[in-house]
């Protein structure tokens, strides 16, 4: 009796200690592993193999186990061709198994056959067998195994997701990455191409200075009618050269994102006589009928980009009476209702008689580069930059310009944009080509720093032409000694000099200036003509800034604010001129 | 002249000194021995400085260990070594960090398993006083499977200390495992002859080889109580292991024999045993009589009785046997002895710990156990 009870205790402790054994990883192959082996040992069994299956489909291959203790080192048909057999026979019967006392004899062992649950199958090789009472023992233990194994199964899937969750994201941030490094290299390519055009454009705008300056400086002379003429020409195609470099260089802005709107306030319908008088003589040499009318209703006084409205509307009245042979060639700008409180919104339209723009040519025209077709660019010529960089500033100013056009009959392009409304405006720059160069008001004595022989001559001749007096630097270091040995009135500072710069130059001026008092007004005058390239100079110290090529009217002006300033008595009382300048201020 | 060994040569040293192990080594390659077993005691105090540049220049491989005590026929040496010189190569290979909570066994077996024919022989020995030696066996079994035979035990010293115990042709080496494959069969009988006496108790807390809780309560307590009891003596008038070497653990195994624990010492009330103890498993306090103890050695011998001429008879005995049978120990080693084949020498160790597969259940570490390896002779020796 009492070793009948010793016997049910044993097996009881033993069931239980199997279960503690269960569960005790969430990886299969680990959670069988620190089951089988002990469970092995306890059960006093030589080997134990494991298949699980899913309905009638082996998880692990069609005969081999799933996990086996010891490892089976051959194919399981080869290393026991019987228990291969029976498993064969269990499976094609749907991995069921009839009864516990299933077992086979095999050389020296049994192999039980058990039933993990209704998910597996246990093959347990021992000497002698174990009893039914044992088995059935061992029941509770596997189905508290299959639940294991399922949960490590369902561990696996939601592990196989997380990790295509993590190599998405990882994949994603890799995207990310190459984005930004796409971004960079865009934005380094972005900036040699800004270089490139800021050099090429320095490059073209000093011999263009020399050109232009003395094509002035013979126009401003006594020359014949038949002179006069040809000197004209030459003027009308250098400016039509240093449009195209000013729309490259405008363009170039757009694309790296460093265009920005001066706005200020400004009167609309002087800015619109000034812009459209010299295009109205464009249209009479081609006999059209030009005319432009601004609404009664249009505030006069207004916020926005003068520079830049004015631009827009030289570029689509241009294209009008270039592709327009007959006819004529209008322009409305009128108020529209629906603008918030304190703006206006207002409707350009420029409407031709020209050629108009097939439909399915008429987005392409807004892209840069791009004209209607190529006979187009053959026979009007132009960059095809004028519409796409025209686009985009009406885009900045808020508005979109559109196209309608009917070939063979005309176009309309309009766009609407808001301003703000102010009341207080610019006085617009005086207008018209004077022929006559007026003798200065005040002679100066000016420090022309310039490495450029020929602009270098036509600064001299021109400045000298009006009375004033010109001492030359070839480079910024001769202009700091020249400056040391005699202070002139006012110096011109090229920037791009060999030796030394401009800007160091100025700096090293400022910086004595700083010590003995004083101050000279200086102006550069450079090819550099993007907006950072004045910012520089202005950094630098320099006061006033003209981009070459200049025109001549300018440099005189620039030059007269400098001679009509106050002058100012420095600490020293050497009486030297001082301009009070909106830079320096 | 090259001289070729046809049969294991055994060289006996009494003195116990560094020296006179090297004389016998040389003379075994002298006789052209293939491989080395060195079996050395513990008290011949041998140290790293002593042995390893002189192991490292051996030139044949050599395996074996430092022991409690050896066996050589049916003399039992406290202090020698003996040098057995084998016509076969050996090949050996080594399992580190033994005591290492973290490492993985399986790896370093799987390493070992392309090296290693199925059908080899597997001398197995392991630092004795490492804590990790069943993980390791569960590891080799799991690779190696039930295609090799094994036979082993643990090296050591019984002041408990653990130090370098292991030979190798790298020095001594201490708290790793050392597989010497063998190409000969080899028969194995494993018995010890203790019986459940107390329990049983189900190991409600363990760790590596220290039993923590028995039945929920503290395991020095439980055991305590059922020795004390039995005994009449107490733990705090006698040496813990003077009592526990009479009183070990039998871990159960359905419908068989029960696992061996040896209980070496106490830590406040935990018990610290040779060979781990699984938590969650049912344990007895086992008990020997001197006649049983013996027929285990009998029919050990017995056990290991096979078709095959035998050549050599490797036996790893545990010193708590000797412990107990004390005098009469000599009786076990002649039982076993008395019934090999006439001719087979012995050798043998006093361990810490047994190793073998016993053939119809897994590898297992075994404490207390008589292991008897019979090697048969090399193909084409046996007359």
């Amino acid at each position: 009796m009492n070793g009948e009870m010793n016997s049910t205790f044993e097996l009881v402790s033993i069931q239980y200690a199997l279960a503690l054994l269960v569960g005790k990883d969430l990886d299969l192959r680990g959670m069988l592993r620190k089951f089988l082996p002990p469970a092995l040992k306890l059960l006093n069994c030589r080997s134990g193999y494991i298949w699980l299956h899913t309905g009638d489909v082996a998880v692990c291959g069609e005969l081999e186990p799933c996990y086996s203790y010891p490892a089976l080192n051959a194919p399981l048909a080869e290393r026991w061709p019987e228990v291969a057999g029976r498993l064969q026979a269990i499976a094609a019967d749907g991995w069921r198994v009839k009864q516990l006392e299933d077992v086979i004899q095999v050389q020296e062992s049994c192999f039980h056959f058990l039933p993990i649950g209704s998910s597996g199958l246990l093959a347990l090789q021992r000497n002698p067998p174990l009893p039914y009472s044992h088995l059935l023992a061992l029941v509770p233990v596997l189905q508290r195994l299959e639940t294991a194994c399922l949960a490590c199964q369902q561990h696996a899937y939601v592990e196989i997701a997380r990790k295509e969750a993590l190599q998405a994201k990882e994949a994603a941030e890799q995207a990310h990455r190459d984005a930004l490094q796409a971004k960079e290299i865009a934005e380094q390519a972005s900036k040699a191409k800004s270089d490139f055009l800021a050099m090429i454009s320095h490059e073209i705008r000093t011999p263009m200075n020399g050109v232009i300056g003395l094509t002035d400086l013979m126009l401003y002379s006594e020359v014949s009618s038949s002179q006069r003429e040809y000197l004209t020409m030459i003027r009308s195609s250098s400016n039509a050269l240093l449009d195209i470099i000013n729309e490259i260089l405008d363009f170039s802005r757009i694309e790296a994102g460093t265009l920005t709107l001066a706005v200020a306030p400004l009167r609309l319908r002087d800015l619109v006589r000034d812009t459209f008088v010299p295009l109205a003589v464009r249209a009479q040499e081609k006999s059209l009928a030009f005319h432009w009318e601004v609404a009664p209703n249009v505030p006069d006084t207004l916020d926005g980009d003068a520079g830049r409205l004015r631009q827009i509307m030289i570029n689509l009245v241009g294209n009008a009476i270039k592709f327009t042979e007959s006819g004529e060639v209008n322009v409305s700008i009128t108020q529209q209702s629906g603008a918030p409180e304190g703006q206006v919104c207002l409707l350009f339209a420029v409407r031709d008689t020209g050629i108009g723009i097939p439909l399915e040519k008429q987005a392409a025209i807004f892209q840069p580069f791009q004209q209607a077709d190529n006979s187009i660019s053959r026979r009007y010529g132009g960059t095809g930059l004028g519409l796409a960089i025209s686009s985009q500033l009406i885009g900045m100013m808020g508005g979109k310009l559109l196209v309608e056009s009917d070939p063979g009959n005309g176009s309309i392009f309009h766009f609407s944009a808001p301003f703000q409304k102010t009341v207080q405006a610019q006085t617009p720059p005086p207008e018209g080509r004077r022929h006559v160069l007026a003798q200065a008001a005040r002679p100066l004595d000016i420090l022309l720093a310039e490495d450029n022989a020929v602009n270098r001559m036509l600064a001299v001749r021109l400045l000298n032409k009006v009375g004033h007096q010109v001492t030359v630097a070839e480079n910024g270091r001769v202009a700091l000694d020249s400056w040391i040995s005699k202070k002139p009135d006012v110096i011109l500072m090229d920037v791009q000099m060999p030796v030394m710069d401009g800007l160091e130059a100025t700096q090293q001026i400022r910086q004595q200036e700083q010590l003995a008092g004083g101050r000279t007004p200086i102006i550069a005058l450079t090819a550099n003509a993007m907006s950072s390239d004045r910012e520089k100079c202005l950094q630098a110290g320099m006061d006033d800034f003209l981009s070459k090529p200049f025109n001549v009217q300018d440099l005189l002006d620039v030059l007269e604010r400098c001679a009509s300033a106050p002058v100012v008595e420095d600490a020293c009382g050497q009486g030297d001129a001082a301009v009070a300048s909106a830079a320096a201020a | 002249m090259i001289t070729t060994l046809t049969s294991p040569q055994i060289y006996v040293d009494d003195t116990g000194s560094c020296d006179g192990l090297f004389q016998h080594i040389g003379a075994a390659i002298n006789a052209g021995a293939q491989s080395l077993l060195l079996l050395a005691c513990d008290a011949n105090a041998f140290s790293p400085l002593q042995l390893d540049e002189r192991l490292r220049n051996t030139p044949v491989p050599v395996f074996g260990g430092i022991f409690p005590q050896i066996v050589v026929g049916e003399r039992k040496l406290e202090q020698g070594s003996v040098v057995c010189g084998l016509p076969v190569a050996a090949s050996v290979h080594y399992v580190e960090r033994l005591s290492d909570p973290d490492e993985d066994y399986l790896l370093q077996t799987q390493d070992l398993a392309a090296d290693i024919p199925q059908g080899s022989a597997l001398v197995t020995l392991v630092d004795g006083l490492s804590k990790r030696i069943s993980a390791l066996l569960e590891s080799l079994y799991e690779v190696m499977g039930d295609g090799c035979q094994y036979v082993g035990g643990g090296a050591g010293s019984l002041s408990f200390e653990q130090k370098p115990c292991l030979f190798s042709n790298q020095g001594l080496l201490k708290d790793c495992a050392q597989i010497t494959v063998l190409d000969l069969p080899v028969s194995v009988g494993i018995r010890h002859g203790w019986h459940k006496f107390a329990g049983p108790f189900f190991v409600t807390g363990a760790h590596d080889n220290t039993i923590v809780t028995l039945d929920y309560r503290p395991a020095f307590e439980v055991y305590r109580e059922v020795v004390e009891a039995d005994s009449g003596k107490r733990f705090n008038t006698t040496a813990f292991f003077d009592l526990a070497k009479a009183y070990p653990f039998g871990l159960d195994r359905l419908k068989g024999d029960v696992v061996v624990r040896d209980p070496l010492l106490h830590v406040g009330e935990c018990l610290v045993c040779v060979g781990e103890v699984p938590a969650n498993h049912m344990i007895y306090i086992l008990k020997g009589e001197d006649e049983n103890l013996l027929e285990a050695s009998r029919q050990c011998a017995l056990d290991t009785a096979r078709a095959h001429s035998a050549s050599l008879a490797l036996l790893f005995d545990c010193i708590s046997r000797t412990l107990f049978l004390q005098g009469r120990f000599s009786e076990e080693i002649h039982n076993i002895h008395s019934r090999l084949p006439e001719g087979v020498p012995l050798v043998g160790v006093l361990s810490l710990g047994e190793i073998a597969d016993a053939g119809n259940a897994c590898l297992e570490f075994f404490n207390k156990t008589i292991v008897l390896g019979v090697l048969a002779e090399q193909e084409g020796v046996a007359a």
